[in-house]
């Protein structure tokens, strides 16, 4: 579950496999590797992003008029869609080619720090006069900048009303409710209903199982790289999925398996065959527009009846620049566009997660789309109740993504046992985080 | 089938009533082994035409295959990832040893090509044989058979064999007509890998074009002479059609092992880029593709790459062992 990557798997398939056929070339290139970036600014950028189609014309807005106000300053602009993003941008860089201005994300961001891949803030000249500590820190290794969120936002439990007034139930109290509650109140869903009361594509998310941890007290990862979670947790986590999947709230592990691989826009949520799913709170303007229909955001279940609230901010995303970038200058003017000028923000709004520019955040929140100022006041209303928010992934981080969904499959298909099933995600994830 | 025995097939020439004259004759002496004494000059000029004719070719190979080889062999020595890397020696190929995925990556990956080969080479050899026959219309068939293999491996058929396979697919719908109740196939571990199995065999278009060639290649004389001695049709196919058809069945299966083990556009869109559900449709390139861009470990996929190499070397080595055994070249009779 990305921040925002509404994938339809033709279009990732096709650049994926693509890109693997051209993978050879650029290996070659990639032997040499020392050139840092220069002083004497050629002018140009190589400037990516991921997203959708609304993004890429806004952002494409947002090139025309920083050009139009920086003489001598070309831009070649690269959208991209969420996991095609990822693998150009790992061939790219691994090819000595990164693109000079960059979209990054949590998961990432510190792999390519640590691999030398991008330039610090600290030696760049953009004003981050505006931006709470707290957000910088989330962008921080060792102590120095790689990435500045360009934005916050946060899980939530999006319920389709409708479908809830169907099978004549109440919305549940989503300020006290217990993980308990949620199990009974999707398993009645699925049995009053047509549609499924969670469509279960979600339990994989190791940011859910991290606010299931922090509720307990605990972390998915320490400050210092390390993992922060007992295995009693875990199994409470994935006993419970069991229970919710034998008990009907969510669908058998095939249709699981089909509505993860459907992405964002065919899952049941968005096609109105489920009633409930985690998503992160900037996802929902496009799965409305989707289903057709208002969409509630509930607060995750367990909050008041752990140890602390486990719910956090997470920076939707970060702006970066390349240590290779031909045109230091350059890039850091069109970061500090991007984050600072009204320009930027009155076509950026909230699709890029809240402002993380306080000032431009206050500027804004009266021109927000309804489903922006849905996700604005559902943050606003929450941060009072948080408690200090994570500390930062590790490095390795981007590879549990992958590692979560592929035992959450086996425990769903019976192939492994809830303690078995621990055993194998602290084993892997260890690896993978270097811990 | 009263008296086999007496259809014994080594086809001599002259055995039956009246044959053709045999196709190809004994290959004459070539002129050019006499040349004069310019013939040194012409060669050497001949040869630098054709490296200049070669040369868009040569230099694709050079820049696109055995450059990148070359580095990939080195990256499999280091930890690159990202741009950065160092020498690590042998760590990358010892890790193999103890990583359960890649483990499971070849597991798949042999049954898949164990399975599905020869189940498609039979599909082709039979679609091959009844379309020899030259019945009306035969071209127009045959496109019409060779056309999956043309699409087979394109991502527009992954993808819609994603769907025909799915809980809602025309799959279970077929089979809700007779009253059964399908599985979602594709995300079933028990299951996906069967479906990727059917859609290799599918694509037996193109060994069926080579088989068909094969079966008009043999002389029309060794099944008049094997019907003369009372040899019925399945004898005939397996005592005639089988044993000269050995070199093209040789030339069919290696090919498409090496294909097989190469496989990755298939399982990539099926399983949604990650050899799922559960590893099952997790093929060696998956893998390969997984470690070296999901989770940055160039060094280990490039040690994986070699690892394929290696493995299909291997197979194809040992394939052109046994066909000593089994594949029978009419010349050396």
């Amino acid at each position: 579950m990305q921040s925002s990557n509404p994938s339809g798997v033709s279009r990732r398939a096709l650049a994926k496999a693509g890109i693997f056929g051209a993978a050879a070339a650029p290996l070659l290139a990639a032997c040499g590797n020392d050139g840092g970036g220069s002083d004497e600014g050629d002018g140009e950028l190589d400037f990516w992003w991921w997203g959708s189609d609304p993004r890429h014309q806004y952002t494409q807005q947002i090139i025309d008029a920083f050009t139009a106000a920086n003489e001598g300053i070309t831009i070649k602009p690269s959208p991209n869609e969420f996991d095609a993003y990822w693998d150009a941008l790992n061939v790219s860089v691994s090819g000595n080619n990164a693109p000079d201005v960059m979209q990054q994300d949590e998961r990432y961001l510190r792999d390519y720090a640590d691999k030398n891949a991008l330039m610090a803030f600290e030696d760049l000249d953009v004003d981050l006069s505006n931006i709470e500590e707290g957000t910088l820190a989330t962008g921080q290794l060792d102590g120095k900048t790689y990435g500045i969120a360009t934005g916050v936002n946060s899980l939530t439990l999006m319920v389709n009303p409708v479908l809830v007034e169907a099978a004549g139930m109440a919305m549940p109290d989503d300020l006290n409710w217990t993980w308990a509650d949620f199990a009974q109140w999707t398993t009645d869903l699925s049995a009053a209903g047509d549609a499924i009361g969670n469509s279960g594509i979600s339990f994989n998310n190791e940011s859910l199982f991290n606010v299931f941890a922090r509720q307990r007290g605990e972390s998915l990862y320490t400050p210092d790289g390390k993992l922060g979670f007992t295995e009693a947790t875990m199994n409470e986590w994935w006993q419970m999925v069991v229970d919710l999947r034998d008990a009907g709230a969510i669908p058998d592990a095939t249709r699981i398996v089909e509505g993860y691989a459907a992405g964002q826009d065919q899952a049941p949520l968005a096609t109105g065959t489920g009633v409930s799913e985690f998503y992160w709170t900037n996802q929902v303007g496009a799965i409305q527009e989707v289903l057709g229909g208002d969409l509630v955001l509930l607060r995750i279940p367990g909050e008041t009846a752990g140890t602390q609230p486990g719910m956090y901010l997470k920076s939707a995303m970060y702006w970066s620049v390349a240590r290779t970038t031909s045109d230091q200058a350059a890039a850091a003017k069109l970061v500090d566009f991007l984050l600072n000028s009204d320009e930027s923000i009155d076509l950026m709004l909230g699709d890029r997660g809240l402002p993380s520019n306080i000032e431009q955040r206050e500027r804004i929140l009266p021109m927000l789309t309804p489903d922006q100022k849905l996700s604005a006041d559902f943050i606003a209303a929450l941060t009072p109740d948080l408690a200090e928010g994570p500390p930062v992934p590790p490095v390795g981080a981007g590879g549990v993504a992958d590692i979560m969904l592929g035992l959450y499959e086996t425990l769903l298909f019976d192939q492994t046992t809830v303690e078995e099933t621990t055993t194998a995600f602290i084993e892997q994830t260890s690896t993978a985080i270097g811990a | 089938m009263t008296d086999n025995d007496v259809a014994v097939v080594r086809p001599k020439p002259r055995s039956s009533g009246a044959p053709p004259e045999p196709a190809a004759s004994a290959p004459s002496p070539s002129p050019n082994r006499a040349r004069g004494k310019t013939g040194t000059t012409i060669r050497s000029r001949e040869r630098w035409a054709a490296l200049s004719f070669l040369s868009p070719w040569l230099l694709g190979l050079l820049a696109i295959t055995i450059g990148p080889m070359i580095a990939s062999f080195y990256l499999s020595f280091t930890d690159y990832s990202l741009g950065y890397g160092e020498w690590v020696g042998g760590e990358n190929y010892a890790q193999m040893l103890d990583d359960p995925r890649l483990a499971q990556s070849i597991k798949v990956t042999a049954i898949y090509t164990f399975v599905s080969v020869p189940l498609q080479l039979a599909a082709a050899l039979l679609l091959a044989i009844i379309l020899d026959r030259g019945l009306r219309g035969m071209a127009f068939y045959r496109s019409v058979f060779y056309l999956p293999s043309l699409l087979g491996a394109s991502v527009a058929i992954a993808i819609m064999w994603r769907q025909v396979f799915g809980t809602e697919g025309l799959v279970n719908q077929l089979l809700a007509l007779v009253g059964i109740q399908g599985e979602g196939w594709v995300s079933h571990p028990d299951y996906a890998l069967g479906t990727l199995i059917i859609l290799h065999v599918w694509t037996f278009g193109s060994p069926m074009i080579i088989f068909l060639a094969g079966l008009r290649q043999i002389p029309t004389m060794y099944y008049e002479a094997a019907k003369v001695d009372g040899a019925g049709v399945m004898r005939r196919f397996f005592s005639v059609t089988i044993p000269l058809l050995t070199p093209i069945i040789f030339f069919n299966f290696v090919l498409q092992i090496i294909n097989s083990f190469q496989s990755f556009t298939q399982a990539f869109i099926v399983s949604g880029g990650r050899g799922g559900p559960a590893d099952s449709t997790l093929f060696l390139t998956l893998y390969l593709y997984d470690q070296g861009f999901t989770q940055f470990n160039m060094g280990y996929a490039s040690a994986i790459a070699w690892l394929l190499l290696a493995i299909i070397a291997i197979f194809t080595a040992l394939n052109f062992l046994m066909s000593k055994f089994w594949v029978f070249y009419g010349d050396n009779d």
